[in-house]
């Protein structure tokens, strides 16, 4: 019957049709949802303080820089403690992750499973836990206030994530690589540095971008372990900028801006190395 | 033996990891004595801390608020992951999902307390939402500054943050699932919501388990956007904010005590996921 | 040039609760300069116990020993495989594919800390022995797989290691280039004088390389021998399969007056030379052993054959299926009994059902017990 056939191929088509537009109109209202909240920041931080006075966050008003220069030189101290604490966590805990996931895969034995096990599961412990024992730790060596006592808190946290992580990554490499090394006579350092890092370039990458984002916008460990100003990162820094009634909102967004743009701008150029080392640290996956 | 010189490799991850341990430790320790401001030679009572704790009014509902944002998390962000990735993996285009995916996941990349005060401002009666409701003349929320709309309000701001993150796994486990199973189902007529129903969703139990087990670790350790955008506030109080009050005016054993009860609680959830985790993590 | 000596060795894996042998009483002495060829199937134990000559693996109990040095002995290794001066070449050729083919011949002596111009001239006088100069600036996944391999050799080689150790190198071959490059490892084995071991499944490997050959079958070192009398004598069924293609057939051992026969039913009857014996007693059953090469079929419709000088005329069969095969025609056939079937090589197929005279040369039969499957030496 082709008539037939015909005509019910085409009642699908259109009720395709309709579907189709529909899961764009879906996912477009979602989208713009999501995107929402960046909408209001960027249009927000750039009002003049007039926009600011004659209308609501959710409409655009005249805009100008002034309120995004003035909050940037405010928080310019916080935002170099931010990327060097968040650089130089990330840095030693990828290396140093790199070099204790290496041992793990060399040597390969029931302890060390378990001491595996246990780091792994610490990792997901909720960090507020730890403020107190932290505080105290960090008074006791005299690293309280601090950049590098901010930077040893951190990796009390990251380093056992970039191990994790790491360990994942490695992963991949055929063990027959690091046997072959050895046979060449390479010691550990050797292999450590001349084939396991350079083969796992892509994974040491997502492990460092992953750690990166994490500590830049980690709130709770500088409220913790920092007292003043000069040594705090600019997501705690945050704190002074919330609606008070000294505000205006346009300084608030703008200071908001200038804590998220450096994750940001990562997040939107090196969006699959994060997204890759979420998926390591969630299902073990190398993707 | 070089086994032994090898071990040098993991020494110093072992140190920092052995200190975060040293840290659960030592709350074990301390929840087990009355030190307090009050009692700066605090001795050892026992489970009489725990018992003060767990008889306190304010406790039990900072543990509801916890519980409650943890169902909130489990629920929604499971949900609105699954149908992000399912609106994604029917999209043909492959530019157009990597955008929707990194769309639905950028705020994970924004500072909390950054996506506190957007909100808290989004929320804000004077400024907000609730401003142009008003010009409207539609009926306003109140939010953040109504007190039975506050702790939902913060909940949706954390569905906002994490749903992308069920959503990447998600969309990983229905880009594993045989693209031949999902042709013949096509073949059969089957529209979309059939195959996500029948082939990609069965296929899903890891993502679940992964996202589920994240969803609620994540909601468990919240702190930042209460704190920030509401301050410590009986409203919105949750444990980890409860301990980090202790924690502030120096009731050591209270803070050890509930940090221990947040760790059974992380621990509940993360050895089943660990159990179908980690044995990945090692043989991987 | 090293003499190594494997002494009573043993290797379990202890996986969760399950232990595997992977080797049991292994007893080996392989002299300096000799090149020496461990044949077995895959899952025989064959490539741990290259592993732990080579120090990747320990010995569970027994030791290893270089010349007088004892390199590891139960469950501990006193030399690692660092220091042993071992060059080895992977199935896979383990290529550290980030770096270009030089740099992976001059890893171990970048290893070493050699200065440049030692290192660029032992690279490049290894490269022209091994004709790869060419490829020397490419990765190794830009090379083919024949230089790649051959990239492998000198890696294993610049270093002037006392021994090499080969694991199944020409498996991942063309089969084309194999022979080819089984004859530069030849080559350069006589001319450099290293000890060298070779595993593989690929009884031409051994053939064509080792002075010796070690037959390993479940985990245990069957026989030992010149690969030609290890070919033409198997202890066991399992080293003469190992060695080379092989028919077996079940027979009746039969004994009339002086003469003696197998006999695979009533058409097809092999004279044996002398009787064989099991605990002093003539045997009543076993399995006869023969290599298909060793076997000359004629159609039965052709008349006035003669017995080919050196054969027996065996009895009768019938052709099942002629396949091709490697330059000859492989013949399939079944005796009146289902379950005793064997085949040779013939320069003609013949069609199936078509009944041949079989003639097999003589002296070559083996016959096994059937129970253990060793071979029953015969008595004169």
């Amino acid at each position: 019957m082709p008539e037939n056939s015909a005509k019910f191929r085409n009642r699908k088509s259109g009720i395709r049709k309709v579907r189709r537009v529909a899961h764009h109109v879906v996912l477009i209202i979602l989208a713009a949802f999501w995107i929402f909240p960046v909408y209001v920041l960027l249009v927000d931080s750039l009002k003049s303080t007039q926009g600011v006075l004659t209308t609501p966050i959710l409409l655009p008003a005249s805009s100008s820089l002034n309120s995004l220069i003035s909050t940037f030189q405010v928080l310019m101290g916080q935002f170099f403690n931010s990327v060097v604490i968040a650089v130089g966590t990330a840095a030693i805990s990828t290396f140093v992750g790199a070099m204790a996931a290496y041992y793990f895969y060399r040597v390969s034995s029931r302890i060390n499973d378990v001491i595996f096990t246990i780091i792994a599961i610490a990792t997901f412990i909720p960090f507020e836990v730890t403020a107190v024992p932290l505080d105290k730790l960090l008074i006791t060596i005299g690293l309280f206030n601090s950049i590098p006592g901010l930077i040893f808190s951190f990796l009390i946290f990251f380093l056992p994530t970039g191990a994790l992580l790491m360990s994942i990554f490695i992963a991949v490499l055929p063990k027959l690589t690091i046997e072959s090394a050895r046979i060449d006579g390479a010691n550990d350092w050797t292999i450590f540095s001349k084939v396991v890092i350079p083969l796992t370039y892509p994974g040491l990458i997502s492990t460092f971008i992953f750690i990166l984002i994490e500590t830049w916008n980690n709130f709770f460990i500088p409220l913790v372990a920092t007292s003043t100003p000069n040594v705090s990162t600019v997501s705690l820094s945050l704190l002074s900028y919330t609606g008070g009634y000294g505000v205006l909102y346009n300084d608030s967004f703008a200071a908001a801006l200038v804590a998220s743009i450096f994750p940001l701008l990562i997040f939107v150029f090196l969006g699959r190395y994060f997204v890759r080392g979420l998926m390591a640290m969630g299902t073990g996956s190398k993707g | 033996m070089r086994i032994s010189k090898t071990i040098i490799f993991s020494i110093p991850a072992l140190i920092f990891g052995g200190i975060l341990i040293y840290f659960l430790l030592w709350n074990l320790f301390y929840s087990f004595t009355n030190w307090s401001p009050i009692n700066s030679n605090y001795k050892i009572v026992g489970f009489a801390t725990y018992a003060g704790i767990f008889a306190s009014q304010h406790f039990q509902s900072t543990l509801t608020r916890t519980l409650m944002w943890t169902g909130g998390m489990f629920l929604a962000g499971n949900g609105m992951g699954i149908v992000f990735a399912s609106l994604i993996f029917f999209l043909k285009n492959p530019r157009l999902r990597t955008i929707y995916s990194s769309l639905f996941l950028y705020p994970l990349a924004i500072a909390m307390s950054a996506v506190a005060i957007i909100w808290s401002w989004i929320y804000s009666p004077s400024e907000g939402i609730d401003t142009l409701l008003k010009y409207a003349g539609l009926p306003t929320f109140g939010f953040i500054s109504n007190s039975a709309q506050a702790l939902p309000s913060l909940i949706l701001i954390t569905i906002w943050v994490y749903s992308g993150l069920a959503s990447v796994f998600y969309l990983a486990a229905f880009q594993n699932v045989s693209s031949d199973s999902i042709e013949s189902a096509r073949m059969d007529s089957a529209g979309p919501i059939v195959i996500l129903r029948k082939i990609l969703l069965p296929e899903a139990k890891n993502a679940f388990i992964v996202s589920s087990a994240l969803l609620i670790i994540f909601s468990l350790r919240i702190f930042t956007i209460p704190y920030v955008s509401t301050g410590i506030n009986p409203k919105t109080e949750t444990s980890v904010l409860y301990l980090f009050n202790f924690f502030t005016y120096g009731y050591y054993a209270q803070a050890a005590a509930v940090s221990i009860i947040v760790i059974v609680i992380a621990i509940i959830v993360v050895i089943p996921y660990a159990l179908f985790g980690i044995k990945r993590w090692i043989n991987a | 040039m090293v003499n190594i000596k494997i002494g009573n060795v043993s290797k379990e894996f202890v996986k969760k609760k399950s232990t595997t042998k992977a080797l049991e009483d292994i007893d080996l002495e392989i002299a300096s300069g000799e090149f020496f060829g461990i044949l077995g199937s895959s899952g025989s134990g064959k490539t741990t116990l290259m592993r732990i000559i080579a120090g990747l693996e320990v010995p569970t109990i027994g030791s290893v020993t270089f010349d007088d040095t004892i390199v590891s002995k139960d469950n501990k290794i006193n030399v690692e495989v660092e220091d042993r001066n071992v060059g080895m070449v992977f199935q896979n050729w383990a290529l550290y594919p980030h770096l270009t083919n030089y740099e992976n011949i001059a890893f171990p002596l970048r290893v070493q800390r050699l200065n440049q111009g030692e290192i660029s001239k032992r690279v490049r006088e290894i490269a022209d022995l091994l004709d790869i100069r060419a490829v020397l600036g490419k990765k190794p996944r830009e090379a083919s797989g024949g230089q790649q391999q051959r990239v492998a050799y000198a890696r294993a080689l610049v270093k002037n290691p006392s021994l090499l150790l080969l694991d199944e190198p020409f498996s991942n071959l063309d089969a084309t280039i194999k022979d080819v490059a089984r004859r530069y490892t030849r080559e350069i084995q006589k001319k450099l004088g290293f000890t060298a071991i070779i595993v593989s499944h690929d009884p031409a490997d051994i053939f064509s390389l080792s002075n010796r050959v070690g037959v390993i079958n479940k985990s245990r070192i069957v026989q030992v021998g010149k690969p030609i009398d290890v070919y033409s004598a198997p202890a066991t069924v399992e080293v003469a399969r190992a060695t080379g293609e092989y028919n077996i057939l079940k027979v009746e051992l039969k004994e009339e007056g002086n003469a003696f026969s197998a006999n695979a039913g009533e058409d097809f009857v092999v004279p044996i030379e002398n009787n064989v014996e099991i605990n002093g007693s003539m045997a009543k059953s076993g399995i006869l052993g023969f290599r298909p090469d060793e076997v000359i079929i004629y159609p039965i419709s052709e008349k006035d054959v003669e017995v080919p000088k050196g054969f027996m005329e065996c009895g009768t069969a019938e052709v099942a299926i002629s396949s091709y095969s490697q330059g000859s025609f492989r013949v399939n056939l079944n005796l009146n009994h289902q379950d005793n079937s064997f085949f040779c090589l013939n320069n003609t197929p013949f069609p199936p059902g078509e009944k041949v005279k079989v003639f097999i040369k003589a002296g070559s039969p083996c016959i096994f017990d059937p129970d253990t499957n060793k071979i029953i030496p015969s008595f004169h």
